[in-house]
């Protein structure tokens, strides 16, 4: 069957539809591969000569092979892989002749849907697939109609089909069980993000300020925690090379600390986005339980044993700050202290007029406090270029920066006056989103700060970027003036200046909450939530169970759509009294004598009986029955009506018994002969 | 041949058939009649749904899986629908009451649905499918193509009614069998017919037949069968309903057909060539007889009488046929 123009230009509409969004995430050399092989179609289905006849289909192949091998050099990652099911996928398009070939198309439409998950899981790109799979319905439709179908008979016919569709979808998903890997597969290499690094030079975090995406997310059971005091460390920083902050040693353990007492844990759950890091932030202060497969160092980073590739919850607590076990140890201290041999040459002369090492540790930490604050700072988050060593210039001559900079060289003055000091990166403030109960922390809400060691108390927090621009602390990274113009934070700042009333900035918090609810509900849906639901409804069930679960379901769903119509059926037929009657005479006459094969048609009056051996008070009694039915429906006798129907159900309950025992006559009898 | 053809045409499987989904006059399609399997693309649909649920497990993507989910919940959805588009159709079979033997004719198959049927295909055997598309709370009537290979009663089998709508991923059947039965009379012959009267001569017919049509006698109530040409309008305008002009008939040139005259021939073959010279002489509206072995059909003529002279061809002696 050859495919008219109409069909193929509807296969091609779906091809381009559900390519669309995979050819923003390829190189441009397979969009124009595609492309050609399309608008092959295209002029082919307009009665144009195939430009790409022949050789130049051999040509268009080898171009995908040599693009294919020269774009990718390893097989590791799953790009090449869907790089090739595109290019095949699009290929059809060269060789779209019969239903066969438009089968494949259709088949292949749902795995390109599938790799459009690969990239891009959020509420619109499954929007979007779900457009896709109408799509392939819509042309899977087309295809199989002999006339062009209706556009509106047509979206009438999808949308039923989806309708019906979603509950046993709903049941299949909540209930069928949710494997764990089978084998490795090529990963994805654009998922995680980057995010904050284990190393801080001036200006890195400046560029997260760029970055809207989202980072983490936090739940609390209980209230939630002043927007001041919300910083959730990620990166400690110890070691200096004069320009760039590191961790040389990250992976030392720590002993677990003291749990606090109960009533000042407060547990609260992370939902951390992907990243290509191991280390989780957390919320300070932390009281030391932590789950399984993580662990925390001695610098206070809590890592986890793989990179965090998926959307992961961490269920965590914090509290009040813990009891200090131990002291700085040698080689700590000396870390701690560490500066670059004649570095900061300002910086040094300064702390040596202020002769700071005279002074006690609070009284020392007063002074530089003193300093930051007098000394005519600026929180900008587009400083100047640094002119030769980088912590002097920013201290001595430009005092324009943002927190690295504030954090970088105040841990330096600590250190230049003999304090153990080092560099905290995180994220700080966050905004509460009241629609869904959760603090959404954005990659902009970066922040870096200082901590330094005081004997018997352990590291405290020093946030110098709070004493130069308080209100980047107390508000959060949207009350900055100079906040580059993108999208989510300037919603923000409305929000802010014009309170909840404004329509706007309830339409974005209510798609945050809801984009929030997707990942958690239906993104991150494990076995746990699985086993959450069964026991709602059925508290002795476990995920086990869950398989039967749905199947039953299913079963039960499909046993009440095939009831449902048989019960239309019957009900379409616009039977009488007397037809419904007529049938159940003749159903009972077809079980006592199944040769004759009576059929609704039959003349009842007519009937006569072979002599085959059928015994005469069958006879008589289906000759009383008939009477009784005409009497009934031909002799206006509408009284005797219930006899006559009671009198045919034991008719019919007698034939069939009758039929049961000949059954088992006959296999009795063969059983004999056997 | 595909197993299920293999299947189909089992004995054990059309006695079951017979029992399950009796020959009538009128079948209404449901749960009791309608077959259903998966086509192949549909097989195929099954694999890419696999392929997107076992990707799913192996990249821990919940969208993945509920893809996989969805084609799967899809896929029993479109079992469904499928059946749909054949449950509810009330058929009524019209058969044509004369067919030859070996030429094609047609059943005419009346459809009735509540709902709008699409891409129904229905074939009796091998024959070529008629397609069949009802609208919502229509009626429909398709020819459904029929061969007699022999003469008599022509059962022409079940009559399949197929659909893959709307997704080709199942194919719904349905075997009917009517009651109604069209009769299938010999091929016609060509051949000189014997001279068993005096002067009746088809060429002398012919003349007459030319002449005759100016002489008109009158006019009488339209009949089926009767030549449009025949029509007397003025009479017609008169009495308010079709009349046909009546012309004078040479009573004397009564043609006599008879079996005997070709006892020289099989059974068959003789029967082949009185049928020729009933539909010829039928076509030159003439009278004519018919003799056969045990069936004998007086003089006369019009569309009725070769229907009757057909109908005598078509079960005469049907014994001898085996």
């Amino acid at each position: 069957m050859m495919l008219t123009r109409d069909k193929r230009l509807g296969l091609l509409l779906l091809q381009a539809v559900v390519l669309l969004p995979l050819w923003l995430d390829f190189p441009v050399g397979v969009l124009l591969l595609c492309a050609a092989a399309m608008v092959d179609l295209a002029l082919v289905s307009f009665g144009v000569k195939s430009p790409l006849s022949g050789l130049w289909k051999v040509a268009w192949v080898v171009a995908s092979a040599a693009l294919l091998v020269s774009e990718y050099r390893s097989l590791l990652l799953i790009e090449p892989w869907v790089a090739l099911l595109m290019l095949m996928f699009a290929s059809k398009a060269l060789e779209l002749k019969t239903a066969r070939d438009a089968y494949q198309v259709l088949h292949l439409s749902y795995v390109i849907v599938m790799a459009q998950f690969l990239y891009d899981q959020s509420i619109f790109a499954a929007s979007y697939a779900l457009f896709c799979v109408a799509s392939i319905l819509a042309v899977s439709v087309q295809l199989n109609s002999v006339s062009t179908p209706k556009a509106a008979s047509l979206i009438k016919r999808v949308l039923s089909v989806i309708a019906l569709t979603l509950p046993a979808f709903i049941l299949l998903f909540l209930f069928l069980p949710r494997l764990p890997p089978l084998w490795a597969v090529p990963q994805v290499s654009t998922d995680a993000r980057t995010g904050l690094s284990d190393r801080l030079a001036m200006g890195s975090i400046g560029r997260l300020i760029e970055d809207d995406s989202l980072a983490l997310r936090l739940v609390f059971d209980e209230e939630i925690p002043t927007l001041a005091i919300r910083y959730l460390r990620a990166f400690t920083l110890t070691d200096f090379d004069g320009r760039v902050w590191s961790n040389e040693r990250p992976t030392e353990r720590q002993s677990r600390r003291m749990p606090k007492a109960e009533s000042s844990v407060r547990a609260y759950e992370l939902i951390l986005e992907p990243s290509s890091s191991t280390v989780v932030p957390y919320l300070e202060y932390f009281d030391g339980t932590y789950p399984l497969g993580m662990t925390l160092g001695m610098d206070g980073q809590l890592r986890s044993s793989a990179e965090i590739l998926q959307r992961t919850r961490v269920p965590l607590q914090y509290g009040v700050k813990g009891d200090v076990v131990g002291s700085l140890d040698a080689s700590q201290y000396e870390r701690a202290v560490a500066l670059t041999k004649g570095g900061h040459g300002q910086l040094a002369s300064w702390v040596r007029e202020q002769a700071l090492e005279t002074k006690s540790v609070e009284e020392r930490l007063i002074h530089i406090r003193r300093f930051f604050i007098d000394g005519g700072f600026r929180y900008s988050l587009t400083p100047p270029i640094a002119v030769g060593d980088p912590v002097d210039d920013f201290l001595f001559s430009s005092k324009v920066g943002f927190c690295e900079h504030f954090a970088s060289a105040f841990a330096v003055m600590a250190r230049m006056s003999g304090i153990p000091s080092r560099i905290v990166t995180g994220y700080q403030g966050g905004r509460f989103n009241p629609m869904g109960n959760y603090v959404e922390f954005r990659q902009y809400d970066a922040h870096a700060w200082a901590e330094v060691w005081i004997d018997r108390e352990g590291w405290r927090r020093v946030d110098p970027t709070a004493w130069v621009s308080p209100e980047r602390i107390t508000s959060g990274a949207e009350s900055l003036e100079d906040l580059p113009m993108f999208f989510d934070s300037v919603d923000w700042a409305w929000y802010r200046r014009f309170g909840s009333d404004l329509l706007w900035a309830d339409l974005v918090l209510s798609l945050n909450a809801l984009q929030h609810y997707w990942d958690q509900r239906v993104l991150n849906f494990s076995q746990k939530d699985q086993t959450q639901i069964l026991q709602w409804f059925w508290p002795e069930l476990d995920a086990s169970d869950s398989v039967h679960v749905a199947l039953a379901g299913v079963i039960v769903l499909f046993v009440s759509i095939a009831l449902l119509e048989s019960i239309r059926g019957r009900m379409n037929l616009t039977r009488t009294n007397a037809l419904r009657d007529r049938e159940h005479l003749l159903r009972g006459l077809n079980w006592i004598s199944p040769i004759h094969g009576f059929t609704h048609a039959s003349p009842l009056k007519s009937m006569s009986f072979p002599n085959d051996g059928l015994k005469n008070s069958w006879i008589l009694t289906w000759n009383d029955l008939v009477h009784a039915y005409d009497r009934v429906h031909y002799a206006g006798q509408q009284d005797e009506q219930r006899h006559l129907r009671k009198a045919l159900w034991r008719w019919q309950i007698r034939a069939g018994l009758e039929a049961v025992k000949r059954i088992l006559g006959a296999k009795a009898r063969s059983g004999k002969h056997g | 041949m595909s197993w299920i053809d293999r299947i189909q045409q089992s004995a054990r499987f059309l006695n079951w058939l017979k029992r399950r989904v009796p020959p009538a006059r009128t079948a209404e399609l449901g749960l009791n009649n309608i077959f259903i399997l998966p086509t192949p693309e549909g097989g195929l649909y099954v694999l890419a749904a696999l392929v997107v649920w076992i990707a799913g497990i192996n990249y821990q993507n919940s969208l993945m899986l509920a893809l996989a989910f969805f084609m799967l919940a899809m896929f029993l959805v479109v079992m469904v629908s499928t059946y749909r588009n054949l449950a509810g159709l009330k058929l009524t079979i019209v058969p044509e009451t004369l067919i030859e033997v070996g030429r094609l004719a047609s059943n005419t198959l009346v459809a009735e649905a509540s709902s709008d049927r699409a891409a129904i295909y229905c074939s009796y055997g091998t024959q070529t499918p008629t397609l069949l598309e009802v609208p919502a709370r229509g009626q429909v009537a398709v020819e459904v193509p029929i061969v007699a290979n022999r003469r008599g009663p022509h059962n022409p089998g079940r009559l399949k009614l197929e659909t893959r709508y709307p997704q080709g991923l199942f194919r719904a059947w349905s075997l009917i069998e009517f009651s109604e039965y069209a009769l299938a009379y010999p091929r016609p012959i060509e051949g000189e017919r014997p001279a068993s009267g005096a002067s009746d001569q088809i060429d002398g017919g012919l003349r007459i037949d030319q002449a005759t049509r100016d002489n008109k006698i009158g006019a009488r109530p339209y009949q089926d069968g009767d030549d449009s040409r025949s029509i007397d309008w003025r009479v017609t305008a008169r009495f308010q309903s079709l009349h046909s002009t009546e012309f004078e008939r040479p009573k004397q040139q009564t043609r006599r057909l008879c079996w005997s005259d070709y006892s020289h021939l099989e059974f068959e073959e003789a029967l082949g060539r009185l049928c020729f010279w009933v539909i010829e002489l039928s076509r030159l509206e003439l009278d004519f007889s018919l003799e056969l072995p045990k069936d004998e059909l007086a003089t006369g003529h019009g569309y009725h009488h070769s229907q009757a002279a057909l109908t005598l061809l078509a079960t005469s002696e049907l014994g001898r046929q085996a």
